[in-house]
Formats: structure tokens, C-alpha cells, sequence
């Protein structure tokens, strides 16, 4: 088993190096070909892990040994990386398939399935660490393929511009994640989970509670980044200037989730047993971000044109649920929704990305409409994803986001609970809009649009499938002991509270009937609102002015400071410090130059005058 | 196996030799020592290589492929090569820097021999230094090495900004004179004191404490201004920006590790409690180093000074490693040397094959070049990833080990004050300084090869031959080869570094200081 945990992880890598160094077969069909085989591979290991789940594999060798330390890098297949194994693989298969109908006649396909194939590979790096240095070089990694990826069309100044800040806004958040590893390592002793866990429960932990509270938020922060929480989800929105599979696969079902599944790792350490935690007042920390963060992008997603933006600020709300949930102690759950998420909204984007497809590079939604009937195929499964999101019983949203905001009940977070609520009003809204906007009405574009061909479309069919029966099968089968059965220490079975079930559904339901209310005559719907609510909605427009003012902070701060450090070292390291010495050099040199006048006179008095000098000197010696 | 050394170092002399008789009238003369110089240094390579293979890092031989040939028997002055698996490191270093670098002086028309044979009397300097285990062979060397340096920006250089070439190479050479001056004042102190050239006996010999302390400063600072250190680094960037591709390759690559590698191979070796007693204030200005740099880095607009800033601020993190004083710092800066050397020849050479086209290397005129030069603008966009601490790079390892070895150092003690700086304050400027590189190197890549095609830029050439991709592609490789599997490197550098006497004076190990400072 160990062998093909190897497999799993290395199969997209060879395919990567590959079609890198081979550029015939870029050019080719073969090289997508490949790559797609590659994540076959990895889907059908992920499945022979979760047919054997019982049994966990651990394999390492040792990366690099100096004094007393080793850092090693191994492979952890366990019940929790079986669950996002098998959600990389199947998502990622369909995706790299409906990428080849999707980039279909892009010139350098090759690149972009060699960049995806990496990513591939460090999201699988991710997911099988067995300890934090090597999660965190993975984690980088999947950084760069990120940055890859949205710079994929470098040619548009936008793409670069979103490429760089998703890359330096993840960069500043891994400095906490750094920061928290290191620290984790002085107070335990060790990177690896195992062997942290192990301390945490004997209580072998060389320093005070707020430490190890404080080791909790840093890495929560690496979280944040890479999950794109308040203040760090400002690349996310931008980092659709990818194209749409990138977004589907990275940007909204894995490596977004990268960070609440690496919470789930990190914290599962430092779990006592039944809800206790070790991590003191980081659970309120995280909680509070992920609310806020759900419930801020919502009403961002609420005014957005572009259907790929209305998707990612989704996403960014989803997230902020699952991050609740972690808040909230309830990681199994957390994990359930990352899993539902994954499936229902890779599903949404293709089918943005089969949309945009078919309207010839179109993305924004007031220039569709009446798509309906013109992409049947794609109408539908548009409309099991945006159920299964809103959370329509027994679609899979419904159990995993009930379930969280069943579990912010029992820890009696009211705040949060009301929150997560009305956030699901929110997105029933938003999503409900773009659902008409896009389907319904008619036509307001140019282009002739028409459904996309069936390498696209069967990838679609496939999520769709997924996204409605997997809710389903995780509550009511094995799912749910599956997922409280790692390290065997969350509680439970997952169970939900019916009240809050039947609660939130009306949210949905009210939220949905308002929408439908707005737009369902006209895609003009929303003017009166915008009418009566001007600030409110260029609020919302200008996204609460936080990109703004660290446009402002980088301009005038982070400039101005660098700016001063060049006329520094200009003025002082090499006008002064290097300056003066020089200048005084010179000067002294002029000055002696100048008895070197060649005037035969002046050399005689010189002569004279040293003659008698020295004469005098002699002479008063002598007596 | 000691002519291994010697191969080594002979090959490039001997080059030298010959080079000096050849004639060099047509085009066919030029390719002749083109051909010439490239065989020497791969010879040099090979032999480097099989060094770095045959050396036992485990065995109880600190010094390997030993040769000692008497010379000045009153003097006790003799011959005497050889190195431990820090001298193997800069010694691999050194020889795949200067192939690359010959290849990559292919594109030189101009007074092709002479920059030949400077550039292997350069090398020849460089390689002498690491294999010399006399210090007066060390010091000697340690000239060699500068000279050649001169003429080589004087002649060949460019106007680096606002300072002419002529400038840059006069303050190149002052100041490293200055510096090797002061640091030979040192070394005739330490010989006074033991009456022997040879460093091999340096560590046995004692030396009272306060000569340690009070000749430590002298030494060090007469070596540190070639690291660069803070504020003794401003000849360091300008160097860079005004040499010739392949002089810069050498010079960041190499000609800077020099200074880190004496402070190791003297002072560290002579007087580790002065090392230990004073190196609490290098933890300081390393910091300034880092942040510093990173930010200068941040504001200038020509591609050379960013990344000659950039060198000055990774250099900080050899500083800091130097300054932990435990084998895990000390491992990742002589690590982090081997990787910068590489990285950073990596990206004068790749600069040098466009500045040749564009004949600017602001990054305002530059732009949109990818899609002309698809090969090099990919190396530059790995070198840049290198550069900003992306795992899977040899710099990431190092830089990592640098940063565990601070946390384990426990605070750096500040000589002549009552005052500990915690171990905290330089971990987080060496983290936030990865932050800042990716800054400033993101941004070089964006301005320089992203965005929409420039119509100016529609003539230039991309490197098509394997002749001019070998130097690039080899370059890359060793970096990932030695950043995925960094065992290749460390396990030969500790080999070296475990013997080092300044070692004892650490206060804590790789073991997390549990509980410390608390």
C-alpha cells in the first residue's frame, strides 16, 4: 500500500516533468492525454485506499538530517486523506476532462496541462503529509502552480496583476503559518502529526497555555490565506482571471479547501477527546472569521455581474462556513461540507465554464439569458448544483450546511447561528439570480450560443450525479462514522437538529422567492433596489473598499518605506559612509599634488628651507 | 586521492598558460579559446564532482585529499591543500559556476583571449582559496582572486545606473583590498602567536581569550565586507550591475562566499570564543541585512541592482547562520551559500543573454518578452521562484535550516551590553524577508516578461543551441536535484561543519530549546 500511496503522489508529477521537458508532446493531443491519465491514476489509488480504509499507511524516508534534527518526508493515508484523496481525484478527473473540450484550440495547451498536472501533485502533497515542514513545502507549491495557473493568459496586464496578488497575499499569510510551525516544533518537539499529538494528550508541552493558543491562530492564519478568510480573500475573486477549469478545480473545490483540511490535520492534534480542544481561545477566533467572512462575501456576491465572480465570492462564503464549523470544534462536519463543496461547485463552474463556452468568452451575465434552452444540458446540471448549494432537501448541501449551523447551535455561538442563517438567505439569493439571469428571459448577446460538446457536458452529468446523492449517502450510510472515525476522537454520529433544518430551509426558500420576485420578468429586477439603496450598493460594488485601501497601504506605505531605504543608501551608505572617506582622499591627494609644481624655484627654497631645518634641529641636539 | 585538489586548481592555470600562446586573428581563433577555456573548467568540474563523491563526510579525516609541500621550512611555510566538506561545497560551487560562466561568455567578441585568461586567473584565485590549508597560500589566493576582477569590469563592464563601469571596479577593488588588508593584519596576529602558517593547527592551538576577543573584530570585519555586510555592502550591487554576464555570475556566485567562507576557515577556526563573544551583534546587522536589502531591492528599476540588492539581503541569512553558532545554522548557511551561488549566477547569465539584445535592463522599457524568448524568460521565472524560497529549490532548504538553527540558537548575547537579543526577532526578519523577496522578484517577472508583447522587443533571439542552453539548463537542475534531495549537499557540509571548534560555544543544537528563555 505504501507503494501506491508513492504512486498516487507521483503520477501527476512525472506527467508534469514530462510534458516540461518534452515539447513535441505539448503540441500534441497526447500531452492532455497524458496528464489526464495521470489523475485517473490518482482517482482510481484514491479508490482502492477507501475500499481498504480500515488500514492506515504510513511510509517516509528521511529528507535531510543536521545535528539532532531530521526532517523527514513521508506519506499519511488515513481516513481523513482517503476522504480529500478521493475528492482530488474525482473532481480532478472530471475537470482535467472538461478542460479538453474547454481550452479546445488554445495553442499551448501543453503548458497548461503541465501547470495543472503540478498542481495536482502539490495538492496531493497537501493531503498525504505526515508532518508540517513538508505540508507547508506543498503548500507553497500549490502557491506557485497557482500563480502558474491565473498568469496562465500572461499576456492581459489583469491576469499577471491577479497571479502576483494571489501569490504575495498567500506568501504574507504563510509567514503566521511558518511562524506557528515553528513554534509548535519548540513546544513539542517534533513537525510530525503523530508525534504532536501524542505530547499534546500526555500534556508534555514545554510552555504556557497562550503559547500554544497563539501556535493555533499563526497557523490558522496560513489557513486563512490559502482559504482566503477576512482579511486575506481578496485574491480569490481576482484569481478567476484563470481559466475556468483552474477555477473550478483550484479555485472553489481543492486547493481553497487546502487550508480548512489542513485546520482539520493540524487540530486533530491538539484534540483532547470529546470537544475539548487545547487550543484555548483560538476556537472563538476562528469561528468569528469564518462568520464574517461568510457572510460578507454573500452580499458581495449579491451584486456582481461577472458569473464567474458571483461563483467565486460564493465559494469565499462556503468557505467562511466550513471555517465556523472549525470554530465551532466540529471538524468532521467541516470536512463534510468541504466535500459536498467540492462537489457541487467544481459542478457550478463547469458549467459557468460551459456557459461562457458556449456564448463565445462571455462571462457577464447581463449580456446571456434564455440560455435554457439553448444549453439544456448544461441548464440542468446548473440547477442540481445551485440546489445542492442553497441547500435543498436531499440535495448534499442541505445535511452538510444544517449540520454546521447545527453544530454553532450547540455551542451556543447565537451570534454565528443567526449569522450563518441569514447568509443562507443571502446565497439563496445570489445564486437564484445568476440562475435566472443566465437561463432565463431572453437572450441579450450577440453571439450565437449553443450547447458545448460532450467532453464537457459528461463531466457535468457525472458531478451532478455526485452532488445529489452524496449528501444522502454520508448522512444515512457509512459516511458519517467514516467521518468521525479518524484518530477516533470526534464524537458521534452526526446528527441534525430538525428545527434547524426546517429554519434554515425557509431561509433558502425566502431568499430563493425574493430572487425570483426581482428577476423572474425582468433582468432589470434589482435597479429599484439599487435605486432606493445608492451607498449601500456601491458599498457592495466597490467590495467594503478593502482591495482599495491595500492598493493605498502597498502605494503609500510599503513604498514610500522602500523608497526611503534607496535614498538611504544613496545618500548616506554611499554619499556619506563611502563619500566622505573618498572626498578626504582626494582632497589630501590635491593638495600634495600641488608641491609637485615642476618650478625649479620652489624645489630650491623647498631644499633650502629643509636643509636648514634640519641643520637647526641637528644643532640644538648637539647641545 | 589528493590530486584532486590539484587537478582542481592546475586546470585553469594551465589554461591560463596556454591561453597566453594561442593566437587570436579570425573567428575560427575565437571559437579555439572558447573551446580551449570550456574543456579546462570542465576538467576542473569533473575533477570538483568526483571530490564531492569520494569525500567521507563520516570519517574521523576532518581534511581530505591532503597535499603538503614544504616551502619556506624557516617560515614553516608550506604548500598545503585540502578541504573538509565545507571546501567541497564552494568547490563544486565554484567549478559549475564558472562552466556555466564560460559558456555563457560565448557571446563575447571583443579581446576574446584576454577575458579568457582573466577569467581563469579569477578562477584559479577562487578555487585556491577553497583548497588552501596554509594561510599564506589562503591569503595569496584570496588577492589572486581580485585583481583580475578589476580589469574584468574596467574592460568588459557597463554603466551600471548613474556610476560608470570605471567607478564600480575602483570601488569593487578598494574596497575589497581594504578589507583583505585589515583581515591580514589578523592573520600576521594569529601568526605571531603560533609561529605556523598551517590551519590544521590552528584549532589545537590556544589562544588566551583576550586575543580572541580583541582580534576576532579585525578579522571578521576585514572578511565580512565581502560577504557583504551591512553597511559595508554598497560596492556589492554596483559590482554586479556594471561586470560583464559571466564576471557577475562569478562574482555574486562565488566571489562573495569567499568573505563567509574565511570568517569560517580563520576566524571561526582561531577564535571561536571571540566568535562566540561578538557574534551577537552580526545577529543584529543581519537583520538589517535581510529587511534592508529586501527593501532597497523593492525600489530600483534596474534588473541588476535587484538582484544585486537581493544577493546582499540572502547574504544576511548566511550572516545569520553564521551567527547561531550551532550545527544547524552553520550547515544551512554554508547550504544557503552553495544555493545562492547557483541561483544567483543563474540569474546574471540569464539577464546577460537579453542586455546583450535590448542593451537596457530597466525594467520600465522592458516587458511582454515571454513570448520571444519563451526558454529564457521560463529559466528567469524558476530563478525568481528559487529566489523568493520556493520549496523544491536548494535555497528554500538552506534558508530553512538558517531560520531553525536561529530558533534553536536561544537569543544572541550583545557583546560589551547586558542586552540578549531574542532568538525571535531575527526569525521573523528572515521570514518576513522571504515575503519581501517574493515582493520585489514577482515583480521583476511581471515587468520584465509579462504582459502584452512589445513590438520593440519583436527582434530579440531565444537561446536555441544546446550550447546556449546547457549553462541554464545545468544550473537549474543542480539547484532542484539538491532542493528535492538536499541529503546530496548536507550530508558532504556537515562533514565539515561538525568539526568546526566553534561548535562547543553554541548554546543550543537543532533540539527546539524547550521551555528556554521562559
Amino acid at each position: 500500500m505504501a507503494f501506491l500511496a508513492w504512486v498516487t503522489l507521483l503520477a501527476p508529477l512525472i506527467a508534469a516533468i514530462t510534458l516540461l521537458v518534452r515539447p513535441r508532446l505539448r503540441g500534441s493531443s497526447g500531452g492532455p492525454k497524458l496528464a489526464i491519465f495521470s489523475v485517473f491514476i490518482c482517482a482510481a489509488t484514491s479508490l482502492v485506499f477507501w475500499l481498504f480504509r480500515s488500514e492506515t499507511v504510513t511510509t517516509s524516508f528521511e529528507w535531510m538530517t543536521v545535528g539532532d534534527l531530521t526532517i523527514s518526508i513521508g506519506l499519511l493515508v488515513d481516513n481523513l486523506s482517503t476522504l480529500m484523496l478521493l475528492v482530488v481525484g474525482l473532481v480532478g478527473s472530471a475537470i482535467f476532462v472538461f478542460a479538453r473540450g474547454y481550452m479546445k484550440g488554445d495553442p499551448s495547451i501543453g503548458r497548461f496541462y503541465a501547470k495543472f498536472a503540478l498542481f495536482v501533485f502539490s495538492m496531493l502533497g497537501i493531503v498525504l503529509a505526515d508532518n508540517f515542514l513538508m505540508m507547508f513545502i506543498f503548500w507553497e507549491l500549490v502557491g506557485a502552480s497557482s500563480y502558474l495557473l491565473i498568469g496562465y493568459y500572461f499576456e492581459k496586464p489583469s491576469a499577471c496583476d491577479a497571479a502576483k496578488k494571489a501569490f504575495l497575499t498567500n506568501r504574507v499569510a504563510d509567514f503566521g503559518f511558518l511562524l506557528g510551525i515553528l513554534m509548535i516544533w519548540s513546544l513539542t518537539g517534533s513537525f510530525e502529526f503523530a508525534k504532536i499529538a501524542d505530547a499534546v494528550k500526555d500534556g508534555d508541552v514545554s510552555g504556557p497555555q497562550w503559547q500554544l493558543t497563539l501556535a493555533g491562530i499563526l497557523i490558522f492564519v496560513g489557513a486563512m490565506g490559502k482559504s482566503a478568510q477576512v482579511p486575506f480573500h481578496v485574491w480569490l475573486p481576482d484569481a478567476m482571471e484563470g481559466p475556468t477549469p483552474v477555477s473550478a478545480l483550484m479555485h472553489a473545490a481543492t486547493m481553497v479547501a487546502a487550508g480548512v483540511f489542513m485546520i482539520i490535520r493540524a487540530f486533530s492534534c491538539f484534540d483532547l477527546g470529546v470537544g475539548a480542544t487545547a487550543l484555548g481561545g483560538a476556537s472563538m477566533f476562528i469561528a468569528t472569521t469564518g462568520g464574517v467572512t461568510a457572510f460578507l462575501a454573500a452580499t458581495i456576491a449579491l451584486v456582481q455581474r461577472d458569473i464567474k465572480k458571483v461563483l467565486a465570492y460564493s465559494t469565499l462564503s462556503q468557505l467562511g462556513y466550513m471555517v465556523m464549523a472549525l470554530g465551532a470544534g466540529a471538524y468532521s462536519i467541516a470536512m463534510f461540507h468541504l466535500t459536498t463543496h467540492a462537489f457541487f461547485k467544481g459542478l457550478l463552474f463547469l458549467c459557468a465554464g460551459s456557459v461562457i463556452h458556449g456564448c463565445h468568452h462571455e462571462q457577464d451575465m447581463f449580456k446571456m439569458g434564455g440560455l435554457r434552452k439553448k444549453m439544456p444540458a448544461t441548464f440542468w446540471c446548473f440547477t442540481i448544483g445551485m440546489f445542492a448549494l442553497m441547500g435543498l432537501a436531499p440535495l448534499a448541501g442541505f445535511f452538510s450546511k444544517d449540520l454546521i449551523i447545527d453544530s454553532l447551535h450547540q455551542k451556543h455561538l447565537v451570534g454565528l447561528q443567526i449569522g450563518a442563517t441569514v447568509t443562507a438567505a443571502l446565497t439563496a439569493l445570489y445564486m437564484t439570480r445568476a440562475w435566472l439571469l443566465t437561463f432565463f428571459g431572453e437572450y441579450r448577446g450577440h453571439a450565437t450560443p449553443h450547447e458545448s460538446p460532450p467532453v464537457m457536458t459528461r463531466p457535468l452529468k457525472f458531478l451532478a450525479f455526485v452532488s445529489a446523492v452524496i449528501g444522502l449517502v454520508f448522512y444515512y450510510g457509512h459516511g458519517q462514522d467514516y467521518l468521525s472515525a479518524w484518530h477516533g476522537k470526534f464524537a458521534g454520529p452526526l446528527h441534525m437538529d430538525p428545527t434547524i433544518a426546517v429554519v434554515s430551509t425557509v431561509a433558502g426558500v425566502v431568499g430563493f422567492l425574493i430572487a425570483l420576485a426581482l428577476y423572474k420578468k425582468s433582468h432589470r429586477g434589482g435597479e429599484k433596489i439599487v435605486a432606493r439603496f445608492p451607498r449601500l450598493h456601491s458599498l457592495l460594488v466597490e467590495k467594503y473598499y478593502i482591495d482599495d485601501s491595500y492598493h493605498w497601504l502597498v502605494q503609500n506605505v510599503q513604498q514610500v518605506i522602500a523608497r526611503g531605504c534607496r535614498w538611504f543608501e544613496e545618500a548616506i551608505v554611499v554619499g556619506v559612509l563611502v563619500g566622505w572617506p573618498v572626498g578626504v582622499t582626494r582632497w589630501t591627494g590635491d593638495r600634495l599634488r600641488r608641491m609637485q609644481s615642476g618650478r625649479l624655484a620652489f624645489y630650491a627654497s623647498c631644499f633650502v628651507g629643509g636643509v636648514t631645518i634640519l641643520i637647526l634641529f641637528l644643532y640644538t641636539v648637539a647641545h | 586521492m589528493g590530486w584532486l585538489g590539484l587537478v582542481v586548481l592546475l586546470s585553469p592555470l594551465v589554461a591560463c598558460v596556454r591561453l597566453f600562446f594561442r593566437p587570436e586573428k579570425n573567428d575560427n581563433d575565437k571559437e579555439a579559446i572558447r573551446r580551449l577555456a570550456i574543456g579546462h573548467v570542465t576538467v576542473s568540474l569533473v575533477a570538483a564532482v568526483l571530490m564531492w563523491f569520494f569525500y567521507k563526510p563520516d570519517s574521523d579525516e576532518r581534511w581530505q585529499f591532503l597535499i603538503d609541500v614544504s616551502w619556506v621550512e624557516t617560515m614553516n611555510l608550506s604548500f598545503r591543500l585540502g578541504v573538509d566538506g565545507i571546501g567541497v561545497a564552494m568547490v563544486l560551487l565554484t567549478s559549475l559556476v564558472i562552466w556555466a560562466g564560460c559558456y555563457v561568455s560565448c557571446s563575447i567578441k571583443d579581446r576574446v583571449k584576454e577575458h579568457y585568461i582573466l577569467l581563469m586567473a579569477l578562477v584559479v584565485g577562487v578555487f585556491g582559496v577553497f583548497l588552501s590549508l596554509d594561510l599564506f597560500f589562503f591569503y595569496f589566493f584570496y588577492e589572486m582572486a581580485v585583481i583580475p576582477m578589476f580589469l574584468l569590469i574596467g574592460i568588459w563592464g557597463s554603466r551600471a545606473a548613474k556610476y560608470s563601469k570605471e567607478y564600480a571596479t575602483m570601488k569593487l577593488t578598494l574596497y575589497l583590498t581594504a578589507g583583505a588588508v585589515l583581515a591580514l593584519v589578523g592573520v600576521l596576529a594569529i601568526y605571531s602567536e603560533t609561529g605556523t602558517f598551517d590551519i590544521r593547527a590552528l584549532k589545537a592551538h590556544e589562544f588566551s581569550e583576550s586575543f580572541q576577543i580583541a582580534w576576532f573584530p579585525v578579522i571578521f570585519l576585514g572578511f565580512a565586507s565581502i560577504i557583504p555586510m551591512w553597511p559595508f555592502h554598497s560596492w556589492s550591487p554596483i559590482g554586479h550591475a556594471a561586470a560583464p554576464s559571466s564576471v557577475s555570475m562569478l562574482h555574486a556566485g562565488v566571489l562573495m562566499k569567499l568573505g563567509a567562507f574565511a570568517v569560517l576557515r580563520i576566524a571561526y577556526e582561531a577564535l571561536p570564543d571571540g566568535a562566540s563573544y561578538w557574534m551577537g551583534w552580526v545577529g543584529v546587522l543581519c537583520c538589517m541585512n535581510i529587511i534592508y536589502g529586501g527593501l532597497v531591492a523593492m525600489a530600483q528599476r534596474d534588473l541588476k541592482f535587484i538582484i544585486g540588492f537581493s544577493s546582499s539581503s540572502h547574504m544576511g541569512y548566511v550572516l545569520l547562520g553564521l551567527a547561531t553558532m550551532n550545527t544547524t545554522g552553520l550547515a544551512g548557511a554554508v547550504f544557503l551559500m552553495f544555493a545562492h551561488g547557483i541561483m544567483t549566477a543563474l540569474a546574471f547569465g540569464l539577464i546577460g543573454w537579453f542586455y546583450e539584445q535590448t542593451h537596457t535592463r530597466v525594467v520600465d522599457d522592458l516587458g511582454g518578452m515571454l513570448k520571444k524568448l519563451p526558454f529564457i524568460g521560463t529559466c528567469f521565472i524558476i530563478m525568481a521562484m528559487a529566489s523568493a524560497g520556493l520549496p523544491g529549490f536548494a535555497n528554500f532548504a538552506s534558508e530553512l535550516l538558517v531560520i531553525l538553527g536561529a530558533w534553536s540558537s536561544g537569543g544572541f548575547a550583545l557583546a560589551g551590553t547586558d542586552l540578549v537579543l531574542p532568538y525571535w526577532i531575527p526569525v521573523i526578519a528572515a521570514i518576513w524577508g522571504i515575503v519581501i523577496s517574493a515582493t520585489y522578484l514577482l515583480r521583476a517577472v511581471k515587468d520584465t516578461w509579462l504582459g502584452p508583447e512589445n513590438p520593440r522587443w519583436a527582434e530579440l533571439k531565444d537561446a536555441q543551441t544546446k550550447r546556449q542552453k546547457a549553462p541554464f539548463v545545468a544550473l537549474i537542475v543542480v539547484l532542484a536535484l539538491t532542493g528535492c534531495f538536499p541529503r546530496l549537499i548536507v550530508d558532504t557540509i556537515k562533514g565539515g561543519v561538525r568539526h568546526l571548534p566553534a561548535l562547543s560555544k553554541s548554546v543550543g543544537d537543532a533540539e527546539p530549546v524547550k521551555g528556554a528563555e521562559r
